[in-house]
């Protein structure tokens, strides 16, 4: 089965990936903000041997108790989207249950007991919810979930509370951007209680014009209704996006063509660059595929380049530790290899 | 800083709030935090003012599973354990809607899960279902249903004093 960013999904001009993540706890412990280190302890045991019985299609799942892993190979976790940073910074003893792709997770004793995590690629939150409901049911058939008749799956975060559900995109959306309308974008998308973030990039300061759209409230709404709601609006996006590029490139293709053939022609012969300046050329760059600006013999697959050339990534690849200066020669030599060659 | 209420002790608790559609922000210390809360909840609509307000019983409650405090429950805004969701409902359900747009679950129900057990909202007594009916009647602005359910739980009150003590 292909890596989530390996498969070219529906609408990957604009959407880069699908997340489904499920909140859920069990009965007897203690939530996490009151969970004793013993607990902990039990709880990723117990976990761990549950799953000793899980396999499906794809094989066994592979158990990490985090205290194992390096801060390094957290982090590159972190980078690829498996671990969230609250459970790779967790004091207490924590864990996680990877697939052989990556593709899904089930991470343990974070915020919640459980997170289960599905990712797909493109638009695609249907596959990522029928995954996640095949663990989900796995997991309820042999242990007692908190659940209540009134308030659903019981959470730490009221915010979690009901279905537990989080829907997220991750959006690329470069044309949108330009035009200054992602501002008055978030605030709409407030109103139905959708949250739009950058990925990117510190703070209020995103780069390379990915963003992370997600549903705001999991309680009083279904499963599907929930879905239902944030595929329409990711929808209205997708639209939006593409008649802003289209617009782009009607009034000004020369001027993109040139910015575009730069950035390629930088990333493919730099000796050393930062993260902030790779990802901001490497969206560049990926905007000319998505557009047709560039042509590639395969499916350039800009995504996976980003996540690869995060710190965290390059350190574990390298085996070792690096400084700066070292780490960002590294980047620019993966970089100069690794960019779709163009037809 | 100091609370911002009492402008004695220190502010502990960061609190938001949502009424009738707009937000308040305030810094207040747990004392007051307990106290806004419950007042905020009893005085929503007026038709609560006849009802006898058990407000300092409220933040004085301490999850009997894991110890959470009403204050800890305030300042963090998570809760401890799922008997959390029982010792804090009443809370909860005057929370919930400017947090979620809801107070009840729709949607999925976990494999083989069988009702009523020892945790279930149903369990919890008459009198404590009849005042988050009550609550829910005041929020959605059904205003004579309220009243019903008041004069309820008036009967129900004076009945449990006339047969002593903790019917
Ligand atoms: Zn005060
Ligand atoms: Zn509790």
């Amino acid at each position: 089965m292909a890596k989530w960013y390996e498969e070219k999904g529906e609408f990957s001009d604009v959407v880069i990936s699908s997340r489904l993540r499920y909140a859920r706890n069990l009965r007897k412990y203690p939530f996490s903000i009151k969970l004793k280190d013993e607990q902990a302890e039990q709880l990723v045991n117990e976990v761990e041997n549950v799953f000793k019985d899980y396999q499906d299609e794809d094989g066994k799942m592979m158990f990490c108790r985090l205290s194992k892993l390096s801060g390094v190979e957290k982090y590159a976790l972190v980078e690829r989207h498996v671990l969230s940073p609250t459970l790779a910074d967790k004091k207490q003893e924590a864990g996680v249950l990877l697939s052989p792709t990556e593709n899904y997770s089930v991470l343990i004793n974070e915020e919640e007991h459980l997170r289960i995590q599905v990712l797909c690629g493109g638009m695609n939150m249907r596959k990522a919810y029928e995954k996640a409901n095949e663990i989900d049911d796995f997991i309820s058939g042999k242990m007692d979930v908190a659940f209540d008749t009134k308030y659903g799956y019981l959470t730490t975060c009221p915010t979690n509370l009901g279905t537990g559900l989080r829907a997220s995109y991750m959006i690329f959306v470069p044309a949108l951007e330009a035009s200054g309308k992602l501002q008055t974008l978030a605030q709409e998308l407030a109103k139905y209680g959708v949250t739009l973030r950058g990925t990117y990039g510190e703070g209020s300061q995103p780069v390379a014009n990915i963003y992370q759209i997600s549903n705001q409230r999991s309680l009083g709404e279904s499963e599907e209704g929930i879905m239902n709601n944030i595929n329409d609006i990711v929808m209205q996006v997708v639209k939006q996006e593409r008649k802003h590029r289209e617009y782009l490139l009607m009034n000004s293709y020369d001027t993109l063509e040139d910015q575009v053939y730069r950035s390629y022609g930088v990333l493919k012969y730099a000796r050393q660059i930062n993260t902030k300046d790779a990802m901001i050329l490497l969206a560049q760059i990926k905007f000319g595929f998505d557009t047709g600006i560039l042509a590639s013999k395969d499916y350039a697959n800009m995504y996976q380049l980003m996540m690869e050339i995060q710190s965290c990534n390059i350190a574990e690849r390298e085996g070792r530790k690096l400084g700066t200066a070292a780490r960002e020669k590294a980047r620019a030599a993966y970089i100069n290899t690794h960019l779709p060659e163009l037809v | 800083m100091l609370c911002e209420k009492c402008k004695q002790r220190k502010a502990t608790v960061f609190l938001m709030e949502y009424m009738q559609g707009e937000k308040r922000e305030q810094c207040l210390c747990e004392q007051c935090a307990a106290e806004v809360t419950s007042i905020e909840m009893k005085t929503a609509g007026g038709v609560l003012s006849g009802m006898p307000s058990n407000s300092s019983e409220k933040k004085n409650q301490v999850c009997p599973k894991c110890g959470l405090t009403y204050g800890e429950m305030l300042s963090t805004g998570k809760l401890g354990c799922a008997q959390c969701y029982k010792t804090f409902h009443q809370v909860l359900e005057s929370g919930l809607p400017s947090i979620q747009g809801a107070t009840r679950h729709v949607g999925k129900v976990p494999v083989g899960y069988k009702q009523n057990r020892t945790t279930e909202f149903t369990d919890i007594p008459m009198e404590e279902r009849l005042e988050i009916s009550l609550q829910e009647a005041i929020e959605t602005e059904e205003f004579e249903r309220a009243a019903q359910i008041r004069d309820q739980l008036r009967e129900l009150r004076q009945q449990s004093a006339s047969s002593g003590k903790d019917a």
